[in-house]
């Protein structure tokens, strides 16, 4: 039976401090096990049989686990009153108060006394309904179960009656119905929740945490009710509104802002037992999460592997970084063949007929892609000096990548290339297919290689000048660099890209793999903190002003992440201005990304501030929010690079503090000594 | 079709239309070039689907029976085809379809080549150019204008429509601007003859070939038209698609009044900027600048490489004032101006400034250059 799905280890320590709430035991413990058996554990009671009011309260502490499933089941009762507008008011995330009201069908005053039964419900009669549900709700174990654990107060009133119903509950009991006037519709209010169940109320999580969840909700209820209206307020501040439209584009940019919505392309795919709608974004709009993912089953917001996995294979080979476009997908099929009571809050799903909507789902954003004109480019493998030559040197086509300006040709780096804070991690991913695995050397060695030669080795000292090969593009005017920190500078050749993402390089004494994110994000930190001296005095980002000042329309959590941390943003070279509503005017961006896509790093740090701030309540500090932006502007794991790039940065890197590390102290490169190679391959002496 | 002309000519024909070749396209076509029989000459197209060239030079043209139709040419790869003409002796070149396919046969001296092409029909037209307005300028004053807007080009893919210049046709006036978006440069001219008005966009790659094909002494007319522009040059003729979309309203970025003049010396400006350059480039290229008394100081610092000072002298009007700009786009502009002093225009130090000749046509050309600022 599915309760026994719900793993609630946490609450087992309740158990040692001894007897103060039966059901607060109960509520844990009574899943698997048959309530008595359970109850007759616990030392010094007698054993009772659970009331109808006890059964209730388990049955929520299933359907009813946080403040945001009251919302969520009220919201979608009123949707399935058929209302137009909801507003939903919250006092602290819900936990002190949740207000929802609709002007739906409301009730007569037998029905609403009845809906508090358990198991009375409207929308289904009998269990062969089950196979057929068009409705929201069905179970008819939502309100119940909210009124066992909360003051509930429902004010409800049909178009047809003269006179609206007001009941009052408490914990279950009905205290008062009375007659009262008040507008069509049904408002519910709901307070002290979770009061009779402390063990519940212990473990609700943090007010920004609940509100995300109840903002997370609104926002999936509009795109999927795109013509109704909603708003939420929370303690007074509108965090939500949405005035319903016909084109559910609409929706989209309520939820995510206009400037995603502009880059989505609609979906569309039929068949006869099932249809897909929606919308995708281009591949130029992604998030590192998947929270921007929304999809629904007749117009019930589900996570579905099967969907989840139909959409990930359509765009697999347009992104080749891990992160997700956004969308908002909406399958409709046939009811009977789709099973949605396999969880308590109806959030998965099982399709009779698997393959078909992956398939549909597949075809339909395979489709959008190809039609949308969404195909990008080919992504041009590490492109060989003759590939693209005629292009660059005419100055034609620069090429696409955040390195771009990058065009001078020689690199020169401090010898001591064993990374300085190695990780085990690393090493293995790094294969270009050899067998011994670059072994970073512990923190401590970070000696030149060329020390290390020893008496079992050729013995000949480190040729000056390479081995004769020419130095990519050797101009040879740059070559009397010296390097940091008493280090010794090493020539190095870029030999070639692994997998987009690791640059293979020699110097004279060591095949090297580099990370080319981490190196990247190095310099531009590097560069952002100004080549900062050890002085703090002489800290600073600089920032390019901009003649035309950009605007950028945020979803609304993001606006208010902006509108908290624009001093952040600013000591990171980025200054925002509020421009009402959810729209900020950019006036300078760090001049470091100037001349690069400033905008869609902008969005990425906005991105990673949101995501963070659900985790913790934290200013971002003045460095972090350096190094998150060196992270963001930074070209990325799968970016191809040129040899010109690729050149260029690592000229860069050798001019860095501290080449060896990731502002977060990841290891940039790993080296396998020469001596080491010969070594693995037998190839020691004179052959 | 049979042909024949000097190595050399066909040679440096190859060349110029073979700019406009496709580097990376899919479509094998946008990799050849057509050669197709005009009269009593030969015309040679290139094109990757948003550029197209064509050049025309005189050839001897004897059309075979064995021709399918009139002027029907043949298509050949213009990297091998440029090789090839590069690789041959210095007479003349006798270009043979025998057979009417798609196979060319060269023959030059004592080499004789068969090069298989395409068929020439399908090679992508160029798009029929209905002017809404044609005007002409002297080579001269279209590549100072060209130059002195160009560097202003945004190179940044995302924001299409920066990535061009914005020419705008009307009455004898032509106008030219780029931005990208931290700087905006805007020239004027008038011109030679013309009729009609427009606005368009024109891709910063066709602008810089025709800053490379015009030369002082042509006159260049251009032919404005919904979605694409025509250049003709001399023998050449370029056509291309322009970008598409709304071009930010320019005017309001030029402030209108300013509370500082600095006057200075092009030339002495532009080195002290150089100079400077060399240490602000480990800094994001800040150079601040910093009236004192009749001097003006320029001054970069950088943790790595340390700080450099540089005094010129300033005539100012208005209070003194300090403000830091990007060396590179400092000397972007003063590299392109000819007048022999410039006007800087200032009025606080996060407030837009204007750069201006003085002089011979001083009210033709302004670049406004934003502020830099330390956080
Ligand atoms: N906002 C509302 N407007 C009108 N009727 C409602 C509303 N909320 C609940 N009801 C009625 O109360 C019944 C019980 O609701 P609920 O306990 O949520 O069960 P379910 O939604 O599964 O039927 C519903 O079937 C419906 O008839
Ligand atoms: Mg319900």
């Amino acid at each position: 039976m599915f309760r026994g799905l719900s793993p609630r280890p946490p609450l087992l320590k309740e158990r040692g401090q001894g007897g103060e709430a039966l059901f607060d035991l109960a509520f844990p413990l009574g899943y698997n096990k048959p309530v008595t058996e359970t109850l007759s554990q616990t030392p010094g009671r007698a054993v009772v049989l659970l009331d109808e009011n006890t059964a209730n309260r388990i049955a929520a502490g299933e359907v009813i686990e946080r403040p945001s499933s009251v919302v969520k089941e009220l919201v979608e009762n009123a949707l399935d009153a058929g209302a137009t507008r909801v507003e939903v008011e919250l006092r602290e995330a819900g936990k002190r108060g949740i207000v929802v009201r609709d002007n739906g069908c409301g009730m007569s005053r037998d029905d609403a006394v009845l809906a508090l039964q358990r198991h009375a419900t409207s929308k289904i009669r009998s269990a062969d309904d089950l196979f057929d549900i068009r409705t929201l709700g069905f179970r008819g174990e939502a309100l119940p179960s909210i009124a066992s654990v909360s003051d509930l107060r429902i004010v409800t009133k049909r178009a047809e009656d003269d006179a609206a119903t007001e009941i009052v509950v408490r914990g279950g009991d009905i205290i008062s119905v009375t007659e009262t006037g008040a507008p069509d519709g049904t408002t519910f209010v709901v307070e002290n929740l979770f009061f009779n169940t402390p063990a519940r109320l212990k473990f609700l999580k943090t007010t920004p945490t609940e509100l995300n969840h109840a903002v997370d909700l609104l926002h999936r209820l509009s795109l999927a009710y795109h013509r109704i209206a909603f708003r939420l307020l929370h303690d007074g501040y509108e965090m939500f509104t949405y005035p319903g439209a016909a084109d559910p584009l609409h929706a989209v940019a309520a939820v995510w802002g206009r400037d995603t919505a502009r880059e989505m392309v609609p979906l569309r795919y039929e068949s006869p037992a099932l249809s897909v709608r929606g919308f995708v974004s281009k591949p130029s709009v992604s998030k590192a999460t998947r929270t921007s993912q929304a999809m629904f089953v007749n117009g019930r917001y589900v996570r579905s592997r099967t969907m989840t996995h139909a959409f990930d294979t359509a765009f697999k080979h347009l992104m080749t970084t891990d992160r997700h476009p956004v969308c908002a997908l909406f399958l409709d099929i046939a009811p009977e063949l789709v099973d949605v009571n396999v969880h308590p809050t109806k959030i998965e799903v099982r399709f009779t007929r698997d393959g078909d909507v992956y398939s549909a789902v597949h075809h339909a954003v395979q489709d959008a892609l190809l039609t949308g004109g969404l195909v990008p480019e080919v992504i041009v493998q590490p492109s060989l000096p003759a590939t693209n030559s005629r292009a660059e040197s005419n100055g034609l086509m620069p090429p696409r990548s955040a390195l771009s300006s990058y065009a001078r040709t020689e690199v020169e780096l401090p010898e001591a290339l064993t990374p300085l804070a190695p990780s085990p991690g690393a090493a293995g991913e790094g294969g270009v297919g050899m067998s011994a695995p670059f072994s970073p050397s512990p923190a401590g060695d970070a000696r030149p290689a060329a020390w290390e030669k020893g008496p079992g080795d050729e013995g000949n000292p480190a040729p000056p000048a390479g081995d004769g090969r020419p130095l990519l593009g050797a101009g040879g005017a740059d070559t009397s660099y010296i390097g940091f920190d008493g280090q010794r500078i090493g020539r190095l050749r870029v030999l070639a890209q692994s997998r987009n993402t690791y640059i293979v390089a020699e110097t004279d004494d060591a095949l090297l793999l580099i990370d080319q994110h981490i190196a990247h994000e190095r310099v531009l930190y590097e560069q952002m903190m100004n080549g900062v001296t050890d002085t703090a005095a002489n800290w600073g980002v600089v920032a390019q002003h901009l003649a035309l000042p950009q605007t950028l329309h945020l979803a609304p959590r993001e606006a208010r992440v902006v509108e908290e941390r624009r001093e952040a943003l600013a000591r990171a070279g980025f200054i925002v201005e509020p421009f009402g509503g959810e729209t900020f005017v950019v006036r300078a961006v760090p001049a470091v990304v100037a001349n690069k896509d400033y905008l869609g790093v902008l969005r990425g740090i906005i991105e990673e501030m949101v995501t963070a701030s659900v985790a913790r309540r934290l200013l971002v500090p003045h460095e972090a929010a350096v190094i998150m932006a060196s992270c963001k502007m930074a070209v990325k794991k799968g970016d191809p690079l040129t040899l010109e790039e690729m050149t260029r940065l690592l000229t860069d890197l050798a001019k860095m503090k501290n080449p060896f590390t990731c502002p977060h102290g990841r290891p940039i490169l790993l080296s396998l000594p020469h001596r080491e190679m010969d070594r693995k391959f037998h190839r020691i002496g004179p052959h | 079709m049979q042909a024949m002309c000097p190595r050399k000519d066909l040679y440096e024909a190859v060349q110029t239309v073979g700019r406009a070749v496709s580097g990376r396209s899919t479509l094998p076509i946008l990799s050849h070039l057509l050669v197709a029989p005009q009269g009593n000459t030969l015309k040679l197209t290139a094109t990757d689907l948003e550029m197209w060239m064509e050049c025309s030079l005189p050839a001897r043209i004897q059309a075979s029976l064995d021709d399918t139709g009139d002027g029907e040419g043949f298509t050949a790869p213009a990297r091998v085809f440029t090789e090839m003409l590069g690789a041959l002796p210095d007479m003349d070149v006798q270009l043979d379809r025998p057979e009417g396919g798609n196979t060319v046969q060269v023959h030059c001296g004592r080499s004789d080549y068969k090069i298989l092409g395409l068929p020439a029909e399908e090679f992508p037209a160029p798009p029929d150019v209905t002017p809404t307005a044609t005007f002409t300028l002297p080579g001269e004053v279209l590549r100072d204008m060209i130059r002195h807007v160009l560097f202003a080009v945004s190179t940044d893919e995302t924001r299409v429509i920066l990535t061009g210049v914005l020419l705008i046709f009307e009455g004898d006036s032509v106008k030219m601007v780029a931005t990208d978006t931290h700087r905006l440069a805007v020239r004027t001219a008038t011109v030679a003859a013309g009729d009609g008005s427009a606005t368009a966009v024109v891709p910063a790659r066709a602008m810089n070939e025709v800053l490379r094909l015009a030369t002082d002494e042509d006159a260049v007319t251009i032919s404005l038209a919904q979605g694409q522009a025509r250049f003709d040059i001399g023998g050449t003729t370029m056509v291309t698609r322009l970008i598409e979309g709304t071009f930010p309203n320019y005017e309001r970025v030029i402030p209108t009044t300013h509370d500082r003049k600095l006057t200075l010396e092009t030339t002495e400006f532009a080195r002290a900027v150089r100079r400077a350059a060399i240490v602000a480039r480990d800094n994001a290229n800040r150079v601040v600048i910093e009236t004192e008394g009749a001097q003006l100081v320029l001054s970069a610092e950088s943790g790595t490489v340390g700080s450099v000072r540089e005094e010129i002298e300033v005539a100012r009007e208005g209070d003194d004032i300090q403000i830091a700009f990007n060396a590179k786009y400092l000397q972007d502009v003063l590299g392109v101006v000819e007048t022999e002093g410039v006007v800087l225009e200032l009025t606080e130090p996060l407030r837009p400034g204007i750069l201006r000749p003085i002089g011979d046509g001083a009210d033709d050309y302004l670049c406004v250059l934003m502020p830099m600022q330390v956080i």
